[in-house]
């Protein structure tokens, strides 16, 4: 109770309350920009990061997250865009409905399904945290190894998409982690002669050119300068929403279930929670025929799974130092930053202001009531910021944002480079978030093998010999299993005849 | 076939063999344990065989989807980039105020913003993000002309 008290203390100060409701702001208005991700968001926050205290820092962190997600199912119900890849799983369903005069009421339930999503994540990231700490106090180089290849395996295979392709992504950004000072010998690998490459390449400069550029070079490419948007209906829309919450109160939970699970899961972030959450329901449902026409059941159940994932997302990263998906990477960067070292010790160490966290995440979940209510009534004007305006200046912020860190011309370099090959990728049907994935646990998989390595003397059969390193390696054969049974299935359906095309 | 996708392949192919290669050459670790070279050697080989399997399921894959963009809209991209390149030329010389504003009003023309508003827009938004990098967060932006 002791630690609640101080950490509420940390938590309520004027700055820091004036650093959540400007990140509330920003969260939102990002999130409800088609285009706009919340990765981007928090790239873009580096700066501001390292300019505020740890509390602030992290609250603002967490209120923007929490914001961002609830707001890309704005223009997914109204554009038919989602704002972030979080809402793509319903964006259909969305968009349907307002189609049908009710776009208010599907924004209205989006919030409250946003926000009890949130509250549920945040009492599991306070339960679970500790408990896998306790586990983590006994892990070694072995289990390190293994929760690095789980996480880049899920991040490969259970993205959407192909797993070839994901695969691919995870390889490119574990080649990208190797460049720079190697860790057994110090000896300088694939650094061209250039010195700002002795330290690798910068994680943020290439996350917001991954996240950031490519996503404005999409957006000019495509041309589309004006949206049109489905008007909101007049009248009361709270307490339909809470009516259409309670009716679907077994897919909340049963959604919220599902977020936490791929939230705790490295490698796996909200877009795989909502469209996990979104089969579920589909398959459990008794109107499946709805789903993709403007089911409010699977908007419940996916728009409470993208965000029960956000809170769980942090458990891995806090708990291993394995972030979740691209945002957590982001968090784990910013955490080192501030010299909190993730591991079972952070929650030792730094027992107050985790509980600070854990307290900013239900002060912002229950702050998405109001700011998400307000931010539905200004959603038309939202939608109305002139693109070819915006564009460049998310372009100038790209370049002062990764210019920031070191000061430097090469990192805006890096952006750039970086937002070019993400847009190739994307355009290719790569997937860009295993590439951060890859260059964030390239160098934990690498040390943490060469370290169990040398280790084992070369006897392979240390690397499953405990019980916890076997497993995770049989959870990470289920994971490369997975795609492989998919595989079969679909070659199998290929060689059967069709019925009645004969 | 799939143009596109067998090229990929094509190139991760080869990317993946030059890293290979390279990393054999780097040194090992006295005791004879594999060094630095070790894990790139795997990637290199790794990125090489997926590269493959993408040449081959462009081949087999049905048809190009192309490059859904207009000559304008790519013009427009090309352009995007071209801005930052020569912010990183022009910045040190003539300063952050100067070159992000030629760079915002030059862009909000070309995409559509009318002159007279991005003549507006272009500098009020330049000084906006001075202040709130320069001068809020105190990054240390390049004076230039203005300095």
């Amino acid at each position: 109770m002791d630690a609640v008290t101080r950490a509420a203390g940390l938590l309520f100060q004027p700055d820091v309350l004036l650093a959540v409701l400007l990140a509330a702001a920003y969260g939102l208005f990002v999130g409800a920009m088609p285009g706009l991700t919340v990765t981007m968001a928090v790239a873009l926050f580096v700066p501001f990061a390292m300019f505020l205290d740890r509390v602030p820092a992290l609250a603002a962190i967490v209120t923007l997250q929490a914001m961002g997600i609830f707001a890309g199912d704005i223009p997914a119900a109204l554009v038919r865009m989602p704002g972030t890849p979080a809402s793509a799983a319903y964006v259909s369903d969305s968009f349907a409905l307002s189609q049908q005069g009710k776009a208010r009421l599907v924004l209205a339930v989006d919030v409250l399904a946003s926000s009890f999503g949130g509250l549920l994540g945040a009492a599991a990231l306070m339960v679970g945290a500790p408990l896998l700490a306790e586990l983590a106090l006994g892990f070694s180089s072995f289990e390190y190894f293994w929760l690095a290849v789980l996480g880049l395996s899920t991040t490969a295979f259970i993205a959407t998409g192909s797993p070839l392709k994901g695969a691919v992504s995870v390889t490119l950004g574990l080649l990208l982690a190797t460049v720079g000072i190697d860790i057994t010998l110090g000896f300088p690998r694939f650094t061209f002669g250039i010195p700002e490459l002795l330290d690798g390449v910068g994680l943020i400069p290439a996350m917001i050119g991954l996240f950031g550029f490519s996503e404005v070079l999409r957006s000019v490419l495509a041309g589309r300068m004006q949206l049109s948007y489905a008007p909101l209906e007049p009248g009361p829309a709270f307490v339909p929403a809470l009516r259409v919450l309670w009716r679907y109160r077994l897919q909340a939970l049963r959604g919220g279930l599902v977020g936490l699970v791929t939230g705790v899961l490295p490698g796996a972030g909200a877009d795989i929670g909502a469209w996990l959450a979104y089969g579920v329901s589909r398959k459990f449902s008794k109107e499946p025929q709805r789903y993709g026409r403007g089911s409010m059941e699977a908007i419940v159940e996916s728009g409470v799974a993208n965000n029960s994932d956000l809170a769980a997302e942090w458990i891995p990263t806090l708990v291993f130092g394995i972030p979740g998906d691209a945002f957590t990477a982001v968090v784990l960067g910013i955490l080192m930053m501030k010299g909190m070292r993730p591991g079972p010790a952070v929650l030792h160490d730094y027992r107050d202001v985790l509980v600070a966290i854990y307290l900013a995440f239900l002060l912002a979940n229950v702050l998405m009531v109001p700011f998400g209510f307000a931010a539905i009534r200004a959603s038309s004007h939202l939608l109305r910021v002139p693109r070819n305006v915006l564009l460049p200046a998310i372009t100038m912020v790209c370049v002062v944002g990764s210019y920031a860190m070191n000061n430097s011309l090469f990192d805006v370099g890096v952006m750039l480079v970086m937002g070019v090959v993400g847009l190739l990728l994307q355009v290719l049907g790569f997937p860009v978030a295993p590439v951060v994935l890859g260059m964030v646990l390239g160098p934990l998989l690498e040390q943490n093998f060469m370290i169990s390595l040398i280790k084992s003397e070369g006897a392979w059969v240390q690397f499953v010999a405990r019980p916890v390193s076997l497993a995770l390696a049989l959870l990470t054969a289920v994971v490369w299993v997975l795609p492989a049974a998919g595989f079969v299935r679909s070659l199998a359906a290929r060689l059967r005849p069709t019925p009645g095309a004969a | 076939m799939n143009p596109e996708e067998a090229a990929a392949g094509l190139l991760l192919l080869a990317l993946g063999a030059y890293v290979s290669a390279t990393a054999s050459r780097f040194p090992h670790l006295a005791t004879g344990y594999p060094g630095p070279g070790l894990f790139p050697q795997v990637l290199g080989a790794l990125l090489a065989v997926q590269g493959a399997a993408l040449v081959v399921a462009g081949l087999r894959d049905g048809g190009p989807r192309g490059f859904p963009w207009t000559r304008g809209d790519l013009f427009n991209g090309l352009l995007v980039v071209l801005a930052v390149v020569l912010y990183m030329v022009a910045s040190p010389r003539l300063g952050f105020l100067v070159t992000s504003a030629v760079v915002l009003t030059g862009l909000m023309a070309r995409l559509g913003a009318g002159l007279g508003r991005s003549l507006v827009l272009g500098p009020a938004l330049a000084g906006a993000l001075y202040l709130l990098f320069g001068k809020v967060l105190r990054v240390p932006l390049p004076p230039g002309l203005l300095g």
